[in-house]
């Protein structure tokens, strides 16, 4: 299983890929924002996409309204970490095709609970 | 002697010559005619006296009007012919003011009258035309060359009845809005005593004249606390020695009604005329101040919800390193040892930050949150679950039945639940009982809550816990305010203003009965999701 982890910030990444490593993800692929996101979707084949949502150049929400309106990637299991925690941009996600959503900070259990069911809801 | 008499002799001659003169000049025509001048010089005076005069002077004899003045035939409003000889009854109305018959009461009046009893009486007249004049009777019996005549002495006072009239009918307006008017008005005299109070003063208060008599009693009464009474006669010496300036500062005191109650009153005094006492009117101010209040809360709790929304992206990035950073470190320490459990510790410690921030976030105006139709039992249940853990608190639910489902954010209401229970939990460090009913509400148990067309579910939440001072009452929904040590870990002073602002929210209600040492009962009004579009199921997230 291969997951592509976008954060612009370099710490988070490597934060969520620890934890994946708890749970035997090794085989991650990182991105700084949207737009490097979409290139990698470009040529790799991912399973799993974890992105933040405020972000340079090109934010989660419009990373993930391009990979919903696009017939191959929007197969892909999408969640979203946001640290707002207000309802209002969690329902924009939500509308916009997101599989879950995660608000920061959260323990290693919390992004394990939702990898798992971002995959049942997508079906993978 | 002789000589004396002599001279007696010839002055009574004189006498005699004089006497003799005196006769022929008073059968002399010009004594006559000096005579006759004087007479008619006399009855021309009375004449004049009788013409002029302003009032109606009649002449009576055997019932028919036999002299009149000028003024008579004003009044009446006819010729002289037309009076005279006439039978005074023919301007009579059939009936006085009094419903008494005009005849009936004038024979009476008549009767007295020659009897010698002046008579002096108000009486409706008619005119000659008809017209109906109210007037001043003043009936006498005279001797005129020994013959007894009544004499009527008749003043119209149309005008000073019309005017009569016209300031009762002014009185009694004054009256009316005295009695009506929405605020109440007290008269005191100048040596401080109470000579009116208006109903809505006994409505307000539930004092009467007699309850207070006069500002000593009223001071007493209104004001039972000493200290607080000297602060508020302090105020109105304050408010007499500037009684005169025009720009009029209402004074507003707390006062303690006759069945204990206390209200919020506005008081305003102003001075009737020199010396003539004053007028202090009194409006209840009580519900005004109350949303005044609650106005002042919510903008405290959007202020501090805007706050809260401006930090939190970065807070909750901040917390995420650190908490993820933590996380790691103790999965490096394989979740054991010493140093594992520190970080455990301090873990806890930044996830309790974040419930911080997410309730904070409550306060803010945006974010409505997903409401559904709930059943209440589970959560309520579920809430007294996770509070009340300890042997020492019985809890008794009461549930009626075909309770109505409320739409609302089952996780916000959760949280009110929580927060109450856990109030009431602290409230009773040595145990106790939590009573709880739920039930239906489908019609505005106090007309004070501000209800709105449709139907509620009211959860009431009662302990047996310390309560809370009615001083503190007022101030328990705000902000960082609890009655629990501040700073610490048992009260940050914000789960009620929380549960006030869910409930706010979800447009219910709150309110909180306490008295001390009998615990707390809170109240929840909840609005039931009854018709077709409350039922259906909104977004239900992921």
């Amino acid at each position: 299983m291969k997951v592509l982890v976008v954060d612009d910030f370099a710490t988070m990444r490597k934060i969520v890929k620890n934890v994946l490593k708890q749970i035997n993800i090794e085989n991650v692929v990182e991105a700084e924002n949207g737009k490097h996101a979409l290139n990698v979707l470009n040529s790799e084949e991912i399973d799993l996409i974890i992105s933040d949502w405020m972000m340079p150049e090109m934010t989660g929400i419009e990373f993930l309204k391009v990979c919903k309106e696009d017939d191959e990637k929007k197969k892909i299991p999408f969640i979203m970490v946001t640290a707002e925690g207000q309802k209002g941009s969690v329902m924009e996600a939500i509308k916009s095709g997101v599989d879950n959503y995660i608000v920061k900070p959260f323990t290693p259990d919390k992004l394990k609970d939702a990898i798992d069911r971002a995959r049942t809801r997508a079906g993978k | 002697m002789k000589e004396k008499i002599k001279k007696d002799g010839k002055f009574l001659e004189a006498l005699k010559s004089i006497r003799h003169q005196i006769d022929t000049f008073e059968r002399s025509a010009t004594y006559r005619k000096l005579a006759e001048l004087v007479l008619v010089e006399s009855e021309e005076r009375y004449r004049t006296l009788f013409e002029a005069a302003n009032d109606a002077i009649l002449l009576i004899q055997d019932d028919q009007i036999i002299e009149c003045n000028a003024k008579s035939l004003e009044i009446f409003g006819c010729n002289k012919p037309q009076l005279i000889k006439e039978y005074p009854e023919r301007f009579l109305p059939e009936y006085q003011s009094d419903g008494q018959l005009s005849k009936l009461t004038s024979e009476e009046k008549i009767k007295s009258a020659l009897e010698g009893v002046p008579q002096f009486f108000e009486w409706k007249y008619r005119r000659y035309d008809g017209m109906l004049f109210d007037a001043e009777v003043s009936l006498n019996c005279v001797e005129l060359s020994g013959k007894r005549f009544l004499q009527a002495i008749v003043r119209d006072i149309t005008k000073r009845k019309l005017a009569e009239e016209e300031l009762k009918r002014e009185r009694q307006k004054l009256q009316t809005l005295l009695e009506q008017a929405p605020f109440g008005m007290i008269l005191v005299d100048v040596k401080g005593n109470y000579k009116y109070m208006n109903p809505r003063v006994r409505e307000l208060f539930g004092y009467n004249l007699n309850d207070t008599p006069n500002g000593r009693m009223w001071l007493k009464k209104a004001y039972p606390e000493p200290s607080y009474r000297r602060t508020v006669v302090a105020a109105w010496k304050d408010e007499i020695r500037k009684i005169n300036r025009k720009k009029k500062v209402p004074r507003v005191f707390n006062v303690t009604s006759k069945d204990g109650t206390e209200k919020i009153v506005n008081f305003r005094v102003v001075q009737l005329e020199k010396n003539g006492g004053y007028l202090v009117t009194c409006e209840d101010i009580t519900d005004l101040k109350r949303l005044e209040d609650e106005l002042l809360n919510a903008q405290k709790l959007e202020s501090v919800g805007i706050l809260a929304g401006g930090i939190a992206h970065d807070f909750n990035n901040i917390l995420a390193v650190v908490l993820g950073n933590i996380s790691l470190a103790r999965s490096h320490l394989n979740n054991e040892g010493i140093v594992s459990d520190r970080l455990l510790e301090a873990e806890k410690a930044c996830l309790r930050a974040k419930d911080l921030t997410q309730q904070l976030l409550t306060f803010s105006r945006g974010g409505e949150s997903v409401k559904e139709p709930i059943d209440l039992k589970d959560i309520i249940r579920e809430a007294v679950n996770s509070v009340i853990t300890n042997s020492q608190f019985e809890c008794n639910f009461s549930f009626a039945d075909q309770l109505f489902p409320v739409l609302a954010n089952e996780r916000e209401i959760r949280q009110v639940f929580s927060s109450i229970l856990y109030n009431a939990r602290e409230s009773m460090p040595l145990g106790g009982a939590v009573s709880i009913s739920v039930e239906n509400v489908t019609e505005n148990p106090k007309d004070e809550l501000p209800f709105l067309e449709r139907d509620y579910v009211r959860v009431s939440i009662k302990d047996t816990g310390s309560g809370i001072p009615q001083s503190q009452l007022q101030r328990i929904f705000e902000p960082y305010f609890s009655t629990k040590p501040l700073g610490t870990q048992k009260g940050m002073g914000l789960g009620l203003a929380i549960c006030y602002s869910i409930v706010k929210k979800h447009h219910g209600f709150i309110e909180v009965e306490s008295n001390v040492d009998s615990g707390t009962k809170v109240n929840v009004y909840l609005p039931a999701a009854r018709n077709d579009r409350d039922m259906s199921t909104g977004p239900t997230g992921i």
